[in-house]
């Protein structure tokens, strides 16, 4: 063991470490599956669909999206993963408009017709043809009876079996029919060459998404699962998370990288510098430490508003304040070896002492606050974003703010849009903080 | 001794100092202002209430007396709820948060130290690992995601609980989940800090010979040992209220708790300048007084801790 470097000798204690190695691995995953987000998905993060609001996880459906538009010539617009040649089949149910109501009065042994039209109130009718519309007549007493195949006119007497004994007014209410349509087109390099709409040709077809039950491809079924359900707004939940752990890693990783800078930095300065400056340098942190600076970081946030500049400044000029002691008290400890003397004789600058001797020196204790920042960070970043703070990318939102979303939709069996967020996100805060845990004991043994 | 406190009594102020400018400035150097409505309002109108609020006044002039307000104790009117001052709104709030944090805070040591305990008495057992795990546990799940599932689990499901909402000290079942959910991090930390403080002070010497003066072991533990073991916990009761204050943000939102917290949340978003301000530096007041409590302490319980 004493052949090995400090480096080997503390990733030998840490791979013993069963903990810290778990926590390794979930991260590593985490990150990998983060970066790997688009590949993973089903679909964008951003792709609603109304007709699909809120759907247990496993959800399946044709793979389409909102509105879709099949044009000659063009590429087709509906799902992402069509193939550049093939034969594309889809079958929609169409049922046109809403139910129409005409009401049948009879006055004086005549009818008049009329059509309720919900926007413009009674339209007049002088006929009505039963035989094309599949209606229902709506009686006093409740019941309803399918109308007679007829032709009705204004001011004919009411055919038999229109009304019921004694009856002056009848509605009719004609129920809409499903009405299928399959379309078939033929793409060849990426464009649709052929374009028929239940066999005939047509040069444009345009599709809501809701009322499309199939896709094929080449005879295949194209459906998109939901593995993880959909959000208010039909927007697929992996998507959402995966994609949103990219901005709370991000976040995470590059305030770290901050707090790191300036930490360092300040905190090598000041012991390095020592004597009065130090004494200064350190009761600026003493004072920074007992302000309560999520406070600041709203005001903030509020007032320039919400820009990842804006939260990595205010999220790494947060998490400094520890790094800048624990490197001083480093620096403090290493300033007077022998090494640091030598260098100090042989007449090497102060700045190439602190950042060739110095620093590299700290990188131990760095490295572990660091680790450790990463969570708190992302945690504080979910904490803003929970509270309406946080940062949107293209509509993107991160992980606070889907768990916000999450509990705004909180009932006993609309668990999911809370439940999977908050598990990725405790998932991987707990990782990191094992990794933590388990490197700041490898690297400092005598701790334990 | 003597510096040591003077030395926590004057930085004291110099901290508030910092927190009120910073704030204060930060406020004015954001674009936007309380006036500035959807609905642009008339110039006039606006000028008379700038006038009304001192908010013409060269920036110095303004930060200047809003300090001299605030020393007095009297944070102004509120921009937003007009009829309303600061001190109202605060003095309304304020006791819903500050019973919240105490049942949090009560909470917290109980189980903490309970847990702390424990792990140091049974060091390296099944029962020191699963009390570790647990507050791993309580330390990395952020509070917005235990609050809402502690809700679901037993407001919803098993229906024990109120789901959110309070209706003051006299229906204490709604305050039971959200103290827990703002106690669980406490709880967690004060487990590890009393775990590692005991753990040491069992190794000393003092605690070797009262057990070779043939002590019992509860008499150790809880006479001779606890004292020592819970300086580091009484360190960081001062850090602790800074924590709760944020915490209680994000619990008052959750459970619908008509606290300062929640108010703080809507001042923010409603650019109520006084109200912010004065938020923050009482806030900060409460953190600064709670720190130098808790250093006055430690002074008091160790010796040692002056001289240094």
């Amino acid at each position: 063991m004493s052949t090995q470097g400090p480096w080997s000798e503390a990733w030998t204690r840490l791979r013993r470490d069963w903990i810290a190695m778990s926590g390794l691995i979930v991260a590593t995953a985490m990150v990998a599956a983060v970066v790997a987000a688009p590949w993973l998905s089903p679909c964008a993060p951003t792709e609603q669909r109304h007709w699909l609001g809120a759907m247990p996880p496993g959800i399946t459906h044709p793979d389409c999206r909102e509105i879709d538009a099949l044009a000659l010539g063009q590429p087709p617009e509906l799902s992402t993963r069509l193939p550049r040649d093939g034969h594309l089949r889809v079958l929609t149910e169409t049922s046109d408009g809403g139910a129409h109501h005409y009401r049948v009065v009879v006055r004086r042994g005549v009818m008049q017709l009329s059509e309720e039209d919900p926007e413009l109130g009674a339209q007049r009718l002088d006929t009505l043809d039963l035989a094309t519309i599949a209606a229902e007549v709506e009686h006093r007493e409740g019941h309803a009876t399918p109308a007679p195949r007829l032709l009705l006119k204004s001011g004919d007497p009411p055919p038999e079996g229109l009304l019921d004994p004694g009856e002056a007014v009848a509605i009719l209410r004609s129920t809409p029919t499903p009405h299928a349509v399959s379309i078939e087109a033929t793409l060849s390099g990426g464009a649709i060459t052929a374009l028929r709409l239940d066999g005939a040709d047509s040069p444009r077809i345009s599709l809501r998404g809701e009322d499309i039950r199939r896709v094929e491809v080449d005879g295949r079924e194209l459906r998109l699962r939901h593995w993880l359900g959909t959000d208010v707004e039909g927007r697929d939940l992996l998507a959402r998370i995966l994609f949103g752990g990219r901005i709370s890693l991000m976040v995470g990783a590059v305030a770290t990288l901050v707090s790191l800078v300036i930490g360092v930095a300040y905190g090598a300065i000041s012991g390095y510098s020592g004597g009065r400056t130090d004494r200064t340098m350190m009761s600026a942190v003493d004072v920074l430490y007992a302000v309560p600076f999520m406070f600041l970081v709203i005001i903030l946030l509020v007032y320039c508003g919400s820009s990842f500049l804006v939260l990595f400044a205010a999220l790494g000029a947060v998490q400094w304040l520890t790094m800048a002691r624990i490197v001083r008290g480093q620096v403090l400890s290493l300033r007077h070896r022998e090494f640091v003397l030598a260098a100090v004789s042989s007449g090497v600058s102060h700045s190439r002492i602190l950042f060739r001797h110095l620093i590299p020196n700290c990188i131990g204790p760095v490295i572990v606050y660091g680790t450790l920042t990463v969570p708190m960070v992302i945690m504080e970043e979910s904490f803003l974003a929970f509270i309406g703070l946080g940062v949107q990318q293209n509509g993107v939102d991160s992980w606070g703010a889907l768990i916000q979303q999450g509990h705004a939709q909180l009932t006993p069996d609309r668990t999911w849009m809370l439940v999977y967020p908050a598990l990725a996100m405790a998932g991987t805060l707990l990782a990191i903080n094992c990794l933590g845990e388990g490197l700041r004991d490898a690297l400092d043994p005598r701790r334990r | 001794m003597g510096s040591y406190v003077l030395r926590r009594l004057l930085m004291a102020p110099v901290v508030l100092l910092v927190l009120a400018t910073l704030s204060f400035f930060l406020m004015h150097a954001t674009p936007g202002g309380p006036f500035d409505a959807e609905k642009q309002p008339d110039p006039v109108v606006k000028q008379a209430l700038m006038a009304k609020y001192g908010q013409d006044q060269p920036l110095g002039v303004q930060y200047v007396r809003w300090l001299g307000q605030m020393a007095r104790g009297d944070f102004g009117p509120s921009m937003k709820q007009r009829a309303r001052t600061v001190n109202e709104i605060i003095g309304h709030t304020l006791p819903v948060s500050l019973l919240l944090g105490a049942v949090a805070l009560v909470l917290a040591l109980g189980v903490g130290l309970a847990l702390g305990i424990i792990g140091a008495v049974r060091a390296d057992t099944l029962w020191d690992r699963s009390a570790m795990v647990l507050s791993t546990l309580g330390l990395g799940i952020p509070p917005f995601v235990v609050g809402p599932i502690l809700a679901l689990i037993f407001a919803m499901y098993l229906g024990w609980l109120p789901v959110a909402e309070y209706y003051g000290p006299a229906h204490p079942a709604y305050l039971v989940l959200p103290a827990a959910t703002l106690a669980i991090p406490f709880a967690a930390r004060i487990a590890r800090l009393s775990r590692a403080g005991l753990l040491e002070v069992l190794r000393s010497d003092h605690v070797r010979t009262a057990r070779a003066k043939g002590a019992s072991e509860v008499a150790v533990v809880l006479k001779h040992a606890l004292p020592a073991g819970m300086l580091p916990v009484v360190g960081f009761l001062g850090p602790a209220t800074a924590y709760l204050l944020t915490g209680s943000l994000v619990v008052e939102k959750i459970f619908a708790i008509p606290g300062l917290g929640r108010e703080f949340v809507e001042s923010v978003t409603n650019r109520d300048y006084t109200l912010v301000m004065g938020t923050v530096v009482l806030y900060g007041a409460v953190v600064v007084v709670c720190n130098l409590a808790a250093d006055l302490l430690l002074g008091v319980i160790d010796p040692r801790v002056g001289r240094s």
